[in-house]
């Protein structure tokens, strides 16, 4: 049998690119402005909602969107703002993608709703790959990681459109250098705007939040 | 609080879903074409991507076992980071993922190569 060759020239992510497309189009037609929030384990995503919420919670209707492996832990600390918060559990995906975003969205109540934080699962690796729908990329990383993730995990910090330098407070008690890490940071993607902010003694989220509410608003 | 539980789906890591997207697609594609066999399916992977070659071609060769893609060979190619300089408009290789142009030093930088994942094309009986 003669061998034949098919063309197929297909991006792999076609698919879930699809359905992003068609999150998005529930945002803007909702006028929600969506933030896809990414970070290693540990690195302070709930921590900053929190301190989000609490800076803006006057000015701004907020919900959140947890994902997570498993548990609601977080979900159930976001509890006492009384703010529209759902969780998905992935089982043991690494990382959202837009199918499960979707799968969610029918939940929210969007005409009481401003901004949409989606907390991506704690990983620097697969979010990066999967787009949600959101209107902006925000990563965050704590002061112990290092100064050279950028270099380890490059495609994070280049789809970001914020950094975030959380645990602002320990930089006395450990050996990482901010000017190598923006500097490094900015190598990847020149764009990327930084803040540096301690979730602990509250610096810095002024700045954050307020950044925040003119991209909303813009 | 609304909580949506998602249990039932499977552990998984990255390329495993992208994999069974890499054989839903060829088996797709083999089906409308009338193939009864997929002997070759050529990748491309760029480097800024977090996807491990080894990785898919080990899920690939569990997921298509009993399909007409079982013992399908992948070829992979790995697309190195290219950029284009908007500033000069020099296109230059992306050495340790430092955008910044090597003849002008500016820093606005298109990517040019190295985000892809795509199924270029298949060979099949």
């Amino acid at each position: 049998m003669a061998v034949k060759i098919i063309n197929i020239f297909t991006d792999v992510l076609e698919e879930n690119e699809k359905i992003a497309a068609s999150n998005r189009e529930i945002f803007e037609k909702n006028n929600v402005f969506a933030v896809n929030l990414m970070s290693a384990p540990g690195a302070g995503k709930t921590s900053l909602i929190e301190k989000t919420i609490d800076f803006l919670k006057n000015s701004i209707k907020i919900a959140v969107l947890e994902g997570d492996i498993t548990s609601s832990i977080d979900s159930e600390r976001l509890e006492k703002y009384h703010i529209p918060v759902i969780q998905i559990n992935t089982g043991g995906e690494c990382h959202l993608n837009a199918y499960m975003v979707s799968e969610a969205l029918p939940h929210f109540k969007f005409n009481d709703i401003d901004l949409l934080i989606i907390e991506n699962v704690g990983n620097l690796v697969c979010p990066a790959e999967f787009k949600v729908g959101e209107d902006m990329k925000v990563m965050i990383l704590s002061v112990p990681e290092g100064h050279d993730k950028p270099k380890k995990y490059p495609l994070m910090f280049r789809e970001s459109r914020v950094l975030i330098i959380n645990k602002i407070d320990l930089k006395d008690f450990c050996d990482t250098d901010l000017e190598v890490l923006k500097k490094n940071a900015l190598e990847i993607n020149p764009s990327l705007e930084i803040f540096e902010v301690s979730c602990k003694t509250g610096a810095g989220i002024e700045e954050w939040s307020n950044f925040l509410v003119r991209k909303i608003k813009s | 609080m609304w909580k949506e539980k998602n249990q039932n789906r499977k552990g998984k890591i990255h390329e495993l879903s992208i994999t069974e997207e890499i054989l839903r697609i060829c088996l797709e594609e083999a089906n409308r074409a009338g193939a009864k066999r997929i002997i070759k399916i050529k990748l491309k992977i760029g480097e800024i991507t977090n996807i491990v070659p080894e990785c898919v071609s080990f899920y690939f060769n569990i997921l298509s076992k009993g399909s007409i893609a079982g013992n399908a060979k992948l070829d992979i190619e790995k697309i190195p980071i290219r950029g284009k300089c908007k500033n000069c408009r020099r296109e230059f290789f992306v050495e340790d993922f430092a955008f910044v142009c090597p003849e002008c030093m500016s820093r606005e930088v298109e990517m040019i190569s190295g985000r892809e994942l795509t199924i270029d094309f298949m060979e099949v009986q």
